[in-house]
């Protein structure tokens, strides 16, 4: 591994997307990190053993199996070893209470009350190791009213504030399309567990932390709460307006694709009605001034829009950006990853999964200088390390763990052994 | 500050950020105990020229945006050809800056131990340097594909997502990078692009189009199968991802013959026939008020929310009760902050200080970082 946090280990239960999307981050950064499922509980973004692999992926060359094969898991555990270890049995416990004291955080995103139930809640672990980091993520957090409310990416984003903010102006209440309140909050979770390794590294102190998806959502509404608090003004949906630029939105292009763009300062609106050709939107005292923009915004959209219709997205967006004027089409999915910036930085990386096949995927979030976080490892298969990490770890014997395999404690595919 | 117990007490942070992503990075870090000194000229950090302001009336003290993103940190106004300018730059363990030229002033500039951090829209390391902002890396990031209506134009997401995301992933990074630190002693530098932070978030049907996986179409008709709808006193979300929240919340609507066809189980089977179902489900869900349905559905395990507004999350009691919240003052007003992400039972996230006023802090800076050097040059 690289990266800056090369040494730390981090054993979590994280699944689906919130918690596993910090862990994978963590792991970015250079930490070991070792995902625990079950053969009967996979990560259930694996999709489950029933069905097929997905046509997209189908390679007669290599052994596949579905529940390597998702896109889902793959894509947000790269760097990751995963190991299967059943902790609803009391032997995978003794077992899991073996590497607590080799690991320097312990991660869940179950709801509350499961790692008490298990007998793995904070208190326990750090009676095992007194300095232990014990994170976990849910719904609403261990505490308040709504402890016990299960909450999912979809219901979080209303939850949260982020919702009544996203939709046209005027027009109702937008989930995004994507859950984006699982990643968010999984940026948060990363960027707590980090600070508690340093905390540690400062103090020798370990520390429980206990997130709640709606608080830490809603942190990125910050500055429209104080709105409320200072202002006693619940903020309305604004489409694409900004508070204090104009223009600064959409329009649709002679091709039919859209063209974001914007004028902040002075210089970017003289070189976009330059670029625009309409001498009257230079000459015009309405649109003097940021001011008097912002307070035409509707007849100045209306202008861009009419203009933006006679040109195609592409070739705008190449004169727009050499004018200075911050511009950008909408791109489609397939296009998401081939920006040169994305490629140039080593964002957009390749990855070749042992059953998946070679794809370029998303990659760590960050370039430094001297510690580089790298992809060094796809997303991990069911079960790929449990005997590396049970020798590495446990100095485990293979009769052991083959033990545990027949046991169904262990093992790499669905608990009947068929695949 | 430093006197805080707390996981950053012993750092020192210039903020020399012109943009929301790098302010807040310091800002995270003010939260846990840096002592973070925004270093400005006399136009101010250009959050304090956002709006919305204090009563709508503007002025550098009454920014909204300033408020939140630069508090925790103390103002230091010097010219840019000040020479105490440079010895701040000097001792300081992190630097934030937000375009290049700045990254390699204060690369010349800083200790060979410090972490410059630069969140910038396309990277430090990106081929050309192109102007860019929330808006526009919601179109190249994929974020704008996904939001609006069929048809509609697309739409960027709600406030600063990209702002606020790289500003908190510079955060991580550079926390990461000061735990390494203790060990090397060395210093690098840290860069972050505004545009990546989005595009992580997008890594799940990224990866779905390469593989050519049937993905949901990415911009939404209107709907109960695609977002909030309407009950009696607000917006009411729903979501039938998996088929017990589908079964539980059908009877709980008392929509039982929906609850009990096992058909309907099937999300394609759902699809096909979405116009009557969903007149069915918004119907039931209309004559009710959206707390009486979150209490009806919640507890019966369906996964559902309210439309939570800006009022409605400032005045929540499980926030409340979760210490979330802190005073704050802006302009001499006490108003309430979010504060803290999540609980930390070491190290909690605090707003200890409101955000500054321009070079409120100067003297105090200038002695406390640099008190030798300045009796000296008297």
């Amino acid at each position: 591994m690289t990266g800056p946090l090369v040494g730390i280990r981090i054993i979590t239960f994280t699944q689906a997307w919130a918690g596993t999307s910090a862990t994978e981050l963590l792991a970015f950064l250079g930490a070991d990190v070792i995902q625990i499922e079950s053969r009967t509980h996979p990560d259930i973004w694996r999709g489950g053993y029933a069905g097929e692999v997905p046509p997209g992926v189908r390679d007669e060359s290599r052994r596949q199996r579905k529940w390597n094969t998702a896109a889902a898991y793959n894509s947000v555990n790269l760097n990751k070893r995963a190991i299967t270890l059943d902790v609803a049995d009391e032997r995978g416990r003794a077992l899991f209470r073996r590497l607590v004291p080799l690991a320097d955080v312990i991660a869940d995103n179950f709801t509350p009350a499961v790692m008490r139930k298990w007998g793995l809640d904070y208190d326990s672990l750090r009676a095992i190791r007194p300095d232990i980091i014990a994170a976990s993520l849910s719904a609403y957090g261990a505490t308040g009213p709504l402890r016990d409310v299960r909450g999912i990416g979809g219901t979080l984003e209303p939850m949260s504030g982020l919702t009544s903010l996203l939709g046209y102006e005027g027009g109702r209440p937008m989930n995004s399309g994507s859950m984006i309140p699982d990643p968010i909050a999984g940026a948060w979770f990363a960027a707590a567990i980090v600070t508690a390794i340093r905390h540690r590294s400062r103090t020798g102190e370990g520390q429980y932390i206990d997130l709640g998806m709606m608080e830490a959502t809603a942190m990125m509404a910050g500055d429209a709460v104080l709105e409320f608090t200072a202002n006693g003004r619940v903020r309305a949906r604004t489409g694409n307006r900004h508070p204090r630029i104009a223009p600064h939105g959409t329009y649709e292009a002679r091709d039919g694709r859209w063209l974001a763009l914007c004028a902040d300062d002075e210089e970017q609106w003289r070189a976009l009605a330059r670029l625009i050709g309409d001498p009257t939107l230079l000459d015009a005292a309405r649109f003097a001034t940021q001011e008097s923009r912002k307070l035409h915004e509707v007849d100045l959209d209306a202008r861009i829009a009419l203009w933006a219709g006679t040109q195609d997205a592409e070739a705008a967006e190449v004169l727009l950006l050499a004018a200075g004027v911050p511009a950008a089409r909408v791109r489609s999915r397939e296009e998401l990853l081939k920006h040169p910036a994305l490629l140039a930085r080593g964002f957009a990386v390749e990855v070749d999964h042992p059953e998946a096949g070679r794809r370029t995927v998303a990659g760590a979030p960050w370039v430094m200088s001297r510690t580089q976080p790298e992809v060094t490892r796809p997303a991990p298969m069911l079960g790929e390390h449990s005997l590396e990490v049970f020798q590495e770890l446990l100095d485990m014997d293979r009769g052991e763990y083959e033990e545990l395999v027949a046991l169904g404690i262990s093992g790499d595919g669905p608990p009947d052994g068929q695949d | 500050m430093g006197k805080h117990a707390s996981a950053l007490g012993d750092i020192r942070v210039v903020d020399l950020s012109t943009r929301l992503s790098g302010a807040f990075a310091a800002k995270l870090m003010g939260d846990h105990g840096a002592d973070v000194v925004l270093l400005e000229s006399c136009e101010g950090h250009p959050t304090r020229s956002e709006a919305p302001f204090l009563d709508d009336a503007p002025g550098p003290e009454r920014s909204l945006l300033h408020a939140y993103a630069n508090a925790n940190k103390r103002s230091a106004l010097l010219a840019p050809a000040d020479g105490r300018r440079q010895s701040l730059l000097q001792v300081a363990d992190v630097l934030v800056v937000s375009d290049r030229e700045s990254a390699e002033a204060a690369r010349a500039a800083a200790s060979p131990a410090a972490l410059v951090v630069a969140v910038t829209p396309y990277g430090l390391a990106a081929p050309e340097d192109a102007p860019g902002n929330d808006l526009t890396t919601s179109a190249v990031s994929g974020w704008a594909l996904i939001n609006g209506d069929e048809g509609g134009p697309p739409l960027r997401p709600t406030l600063r997502q990209s702002d606020y995301l790289a500003g908190l992933l510079a955060y991580t990074g550079t926390v990461a990078a000061l735990v390494e630190r203790e060990q090397s002693g060395a210093g690098q530098v840290i860069d972050v692009s505004e545009l990546e932070p989005p595009l992580w978030m997008a890594a799940p049907t990224i990866l779905a189009a390469a593989q050519g996986d049937a993905i949901g179409r990415g911009r939404a008709r209107p709907g109960v199968f695609s977002g909030p709808v309407p009950t009696r006193d607000g917006y009411f979300s729903v979501t039938f991802s998996r088929p017990h929240f589908w079964t539980e919340a059908m009877h709980a609507l008392g929509l039982e013959d929906l609850a009990t066809d096992p058909r309907y189980l099937d999300r394609t089977v759902r699809q096909a026939e979405a116009a009557p179902l969903q007149e069915r489900i918004e119907g039931a869900l209309a004559q009710r008020g959206r707390w009486e349905l979150f209490d009806a559905l919640a507890h019966r395990r369906a996964t559902v929310g309210v439309v939570l507004d800006m009022k409605d999350i400032a005045t929540s009691t499980h926030l409340e009760e979760r210490d979330v919240f802190s005073e704050t003052v802006i302009d001499g007003r006490p108003v309430r902050t979010l504060a803290s992400p999540c609980v930390m039972s070491g190290t909690p996230w605090r707003v200890r200080t409101p955000a500054p006023r321009l070079g409120e802090h100067t003297d105090e800076v200038l002695s406390a970082w640099l008190g030798q050097q300045l009796e000296g040059t008297r």
